[in-house]
């Protein structure tokens, strides 16, 4: 009896689900029209453009690539075309065939007073947007917020952000609704990048004035999205001015930067970009001076550059290709060398660490309804540390050497096809499938001793591991009735490393239900797998952390997060939106205790396996325009972890665990050349581990007693550091001149020169009244006042 | 654009402003609050039969101290067994071999039984009563016990190697410390035994705090062969030494184990930045320390 009625309820289920897809699928007499939709002025593509036919009042969004496909039903037609920024274009005629429209969006006379604008998408009231938990930042946006040294930064902007929180000074990296950094997909053009900061995380390697477009999702995942726990981070470089050749750059205090772009042909266009920081260049000859009053032969310095480049060709309406790539590297060196004893001591030291990237896209309409864009792509990323030191002799057969260099880093190849289907107005379907080729090297020592009678070379590496991820996805964003908008998806992947091989199906639906009054409510559901781990030193912001794989020990990372909030549109000026969310993730690695960077030994031995749990609410207030613009964010949060083996087994706070966590974001238009920009932030301190006392330790051992003195740890992440706030302030005047537009951008960085925290250590002071020397506890923070000047120009 | 000229002015007149300040970038802060808490280290020995203790104080982490102020002397310690107390004596704290404690049990007054759970209980002015427990491990010597002059090298380095096998019992976790010392002997008659460094290159086989130590958790129940190493120097610069070298073997609790090897960590990384923070275990209520009672046997190298 009970089999018969669930034999009966699988085939009432299997009979709607077929009259739904012939719903979807069998409409009659309809035709395509599809096309790009493109910035009038440069040519290009505009993402998430929307497209919206009065008549049947069914509408789409244009996407990555500005591509838009709608189905109408034959007849008359209204098409209206829309891009905030952009006047909005109108289409009207009677539809009889399938039609290729592309359509160019002149830029809107009032776009100097649309200054702030905290989301593109062509539904423009948040409440009427589907997902959740998803923020699209505007470079020009980015562009205006006060920024450290005059650097405008993505990754600073996005910190700014509720539930999006930096490491705290000198620490780099996003730290995402309690996620830690290497759970962040960072997709530049689609291509992994690994380490998306400069050093300490002051500057992030994206160049602003090479990017289009920035998108973060911290929650609600889309199921195109795979291989990463906490966020998502979509960051899309320009194609290059299809019309005119345009340059535009900065000469600032401590990096200058250019970017060129144009058209080849009429069919072909570039962007290529540069920057490059000249602080050890200046210096220099001041370091020298410095070290030969001393008797030594030296320099010292830092640098880092960025170089993007990208072509793209139009072979016709069907098919397009990208060929894109960033390259960038940052080196920290000091070497000396005595010169006049004999022997000489000889000093050589460095740190350096690099991305590359590279991407090669063709669009391909197979049908006016189904998109497919292949990328292939290349990533690497690698840090190198080397020290050498020795003696140099008038006699060259007597000198001696000792090397020592560690290195570690990971190597991307990937192929992806991804599908965008739109068979019928309110439906947008994709799906996809994609591999990628991991090449880990977890760390090399290489040990090299060179004398008059020795030459020895020791390589102490961990072997290079090789493993191949996978992914499949299908979702459909659509609506059901005029209030009811669903994104509903699953995502399969798998890993195989070492003969081991892992899989994981992903469900994830995010929702939308609006009210009458304007009120949005949503809620999402997203379960993600990670197959990659960061081994992470939380005590440094240097970048020596290991990526590494999962493995047939440590097996992957997994996640599972809900999320329900609210939006709504508060007059014609403010959006308010407010979150709530529950975080759990799995399967996190941490380096055991006592273990640490520059071991030798299997990784694998020093590492512990435990778990963690997020949560916490997010208010983001915004006004979007006026003279007077920007954002309230603020996030309440609690984010722990629990390890068998660390804390003995009791959960403890996670480093960045940041009880609350507020940005306010300022800019005002003081007149038509004058903008005045600021930036207030405030955030719970780190949580750290210090020694709450000490004792003597006496332990009867084999044939002798033994004692020390042991620093005794109250628990793991025992110590809040010092909260921290900062006032970031500049001013950007900008003139047109005859043939360009320049810019002078005057600010400054921790304006009310707040000392925040950067590390704790313990200094043997003299006391002037006791006359001894007393132990005390002190504070070291890294940035004082930093003014800045930039002069930037664009033609 | 008066206004603005303005402006600049007076933003350049601030950034100047801030430069004496500059390079000011500490601050003295308020270190972390604690309690004074009894720290006890008590190591019991089947083979003596005698418990000495040690009874300190913990103090803050920018106090400076010396040693005898940390003493507790006039605690009451006592050894709980099957609901009979055995009190401690206090004895003169010396840092001399054998005498680094200031509470004693001597040997005679009690017999410690594999197997059997001891409480110890330290009773001290203005602290909670600290308490903790210990059952006595079984002892497991290893047999077949060799000595290698010319052992392996690494590097430069050479050994000479001391071979052992292991039966481990099965069932039950077994935890092992273990050593080298050597008799040396003076003109005057006079004899000491000294502990030798001594290393193993086998994973299993951790470093303590000068011993070594194994747990069986990947040879439960098995045979185990094991292999001790020592600077082959030792036996250059000392002929005969090969003569009058020992194993100091313990079977200890997982207490032990836990914290000889915790310490060694926590010594080795409390100024190493780039090390996870070490937390000591501990098995005393109220307190910190370690109550552990082993078994110890000096076995002669032929």
């Amino acid at each position: 009896m009970f089999l018969n009625t669930t034999i009966l309820k699988k085939q009432k289920l299997l009979l709607c689900s077929i009259l739904l897809l012939s719903s979807i699928f069998l409409s009659a007499q309809t035709y395509t029209i599809s096309g790009y939709i493109q910035d009038g002025d440069s040519g290009e593509g505009l993402i998430s453009a929307n497209v919206f036919d009065k008549v049947s009042a069914s509408g789409t969004v244009s996407n990555n690539f500005g591509f838009y496909s709608i189905t109408l039903p034959a007849g008359n037609v209204d098409l209206e075309y829309s891009y905030i920024g952009f006047a909005s274009v109108s289409e009207s005629f009677e539809l009889t065939k399938d039609l290729t429209l592309n359509i160019s969006l002149p830029t809107s006379f009032q776009i100097d007073e649309v200054v702030i604008s905290a989301d593109k998408s062509s539904e423009g009231k948040i409440e009427e947007r589907s997902s959740m938990s998803t923020i699209e930042v505007p470079i020009e946006q980015i562009k205006k917020i006060p920024a450290l040294l005059g650097e405008t930064d993505i990754i600073k902007a996005l910190q700014l952000l509720p539930g999006v929180q930096s490491g705290g000074e000198g620490q780099s990296g996003l730290y995402v609704r309690g996620g830690s950094p290497d759970q962040n997909l960072i997709l530049l053009d689609g291509v992994p990048v690994y380490n998306a900061n400069h050093l300490f995380g002051f500057f992030s390697v994206f160049n602003a004035d090479a990017i289009k477009d920035v998108k973060l999702i911290k929650g609600g995942f889309p199921a195109r999205y795979g291989g990463r726990l906490s966020s998502v981070l979509e960051i899309n470089m320009k194609e290059g001015n299809k019309k005119e050749f345009h340059g535009e750059g900065s000469i600032g205090v401590v990096a200058s930067k250019l970017t060129l772009e144009g058209p080849i042909s009429e069919k072909t266009s570039f962007i290529v970009s540069g920057r490059r920081t000249y602080i050890d260049i200046l210096a220099r000859p001041l370091i020298r001076q410095a070290f030969e009053e001393d008797g030594v032969d030296g320099d010292t310095g830092y640098f880092f550059y960025d170089l993007n480049a990208k072509v793209n060709h139009t072979f016709s309406d069907k098919d397009k290709i990208y060929l894109s790539a960033y390259l960038g590297e940052d080196k920290f060196f000091l070497n000396s060398r005595e010169l006049s004893s004999n022997p000489r001591d000889v000093f050589n030291s460095g740190l350096g660490w690099g991305n590359v990237t590279t991407a090669l896209r063709w669009n391909h309409l197979i049908t006016p309804k189904l998109f497919l864009n292949t990328t292939a792509t290349y990533s690497l990323y690698g840090f190198d540390v080397n020290n050498s030191f020795g003696e140099e002799f008038d006699d060259p057969t007597l000198d001696q050497n000792i090397s020592l260099d560690y290195t570690s880093g990971i190597q991307d190849y990937a192929l992806k096809f991804d599908f965008d289907y739109l068979p019928i107005p309110d439906h947008f379907v994709r799906f996809g499938i994609n591999a990628i080729r991991h090449d880990f090297n977890p760390g090399k020592f290489d040990l090299r001793q060179t004398n008059s009678s020795t030459n020895i070379n020791a390589e102490i590496s961990q072997d290079s591991i090789a493993a191949w991820e996978f992914a499949t996805y299908v979702e459909d964003d659509f609506v059901l009735g005029e209030n009811f908008k669903i994104n509903l998806g699953l995502h399969g992947s798998a890993f195989n490393v070492k003969g081991k091989t892992y899989g994981s199906l992903q469900p994830r639906v995010s929702a939308r239900y609006l009210f009458d009054n304007d009120l949005a409510v949503k809620g999402s559901f997203a379960t993600m797998q990670q197959y990659i781990h960061l081994l992470s030193n939380e005590g440094i912001g240097l970048p020596t952390d290991l990526w590494l794989p999962s493995t047939d020990r440590i097996q992957p990372q997994n996640s599972w997060q809900v999320a329900l909030g609210m939006a709504k549109t508060l007059g014609s000026e403010y959006e308010l939106s407010i979150e709530g969310y529950y975080k759990e993730l799995k399967g996190l690695i941490s380096y055991a205790e006592g273990s640490g960077l520059f071991e030798f030994g299997d990784w694998q031995d020093r590492v512990v396996r435990g778990d963690g749990d997020s949560y916490g609410i997010e208010l983001f207030l915004q006004k979007k325009k006026g003279r007077l613009n920007g954002w309230i964010g603020y996030t309440l949060s609690k984010s722990t972890r629990t390890f068998e083996s660390l804390n003995f087994g009791n959960p403890f706070p996670y480093t960045f665990d940041r009880r609350h966590d507020l940005s306010i974001v300022v800019n005002y238009k003081l007149s038509d050349k004058i903008d005045f920009g600021a930036t207030w932030v405030y955030g719970t301190g780190n949580a750290i581990s210090l020694g709450n006392s000490n004792y003597e330790s006496i332990i009867q051992g084999n044939g002798f007693t033994n004692f020390s003195t042991i620093t005794h740890f109250e628990g793991r992440n025992n110590f809040r550091m010092n909260s921290f706030h900062r006032l970031d302030f500049g001013f950007t005047h900008t003139k047109k001149k005859k043939r360009h537009t320049r810019t002078w951008s005057f600010g400054a960085y921790n304006a009310y020169n707040q000392q925040n925290p950067f590390f704790l250590f313990i200094s043997s002071d003299f006391n002037e009244e006791t006359q001894n020397f007393e132990s005390v506890l002190k504070q070291a923070s890294l940035f004082p006042i930093i003014p800045y000047i930039a002069y930037g120009f664009k033609f | 654009m008066i206004k603005s000229k303005y402006i600049f002015l007076g933003l350049i007149v601030l950034l100047f402003s801030s430069c004496e300040d500059f390079f000011e970038t500490t601050i003295e802060i308020d270190p972390p609050e604690f309690t004074e808490q009894v720290v006890i280290q008590a190591f019991g020995n089947t083979n003596a039969n005698e418990l000495k203790v040690t009874v300190t104080r913990s103090y803050g982490i920018l106090e400076d101290n010396d040693f005898e102020e940390l003493l507790i002397n006039d605690a009451e310690v006592n050894l709980i067994y099957q609901g009979t107390v055995y009190p401690l004596e206090a004895t003169d704290f010396s840092f001399n071999e054998g005498e680094a404690h200031n509470y004693l049990l001597d040997e005679g007054i009690i017999a410690f039984e594999a197997g059997e759970t001891y409480e110890l209980e330290v009773i001290a002015a203005g602290f909670d009563t600290a308490t903790a427990s210990c059952t006595v491990p079984l002892s497991t010597l290893p047999h077949d016990i060799t000595f290698e002059l010319d052992g392996p090298s690494s590097f430069e380095d050479d050994y000479s190697r001391i071979g052992m096998v292991l039966n481990d019992p099965s069932g039950i976790e077994n935890f092992y410390e273990m050593g080298m010392v050597a008799k040396f002997i003076f003109d005057n008659g006079d004899s000491i035994y000294s502990s030798l460094y001594t290393e193993s290159f086998d994973p299993v086989i951790e470093e303590s705090v000068g011993t070594l130590i194994l747990k069986d958790a990947s040879f439960d129940g098995e045979q185990k062969i094991l292999e001790l190493l020592l600077p082959r120097d030792f036996f250059i610069s000392e002929p005969g030494l090969e003569n009058r070298l020992f194993l100091t073997w313990r079977n200890t609790t997982e207490d032990h184990y836990r914290y000889v090897k915790s310490i060694e960590q926590n010594i080795n990384t409390v100024d190493n930045p780039f090390a996870s923070p070490v937390q000591v275990f501990t098995n005393v209520e109220n307190g910190l320390g370690i109550f552990s009672i082993f078994t110890e046997e000096k076995i002669k190298i032929n």
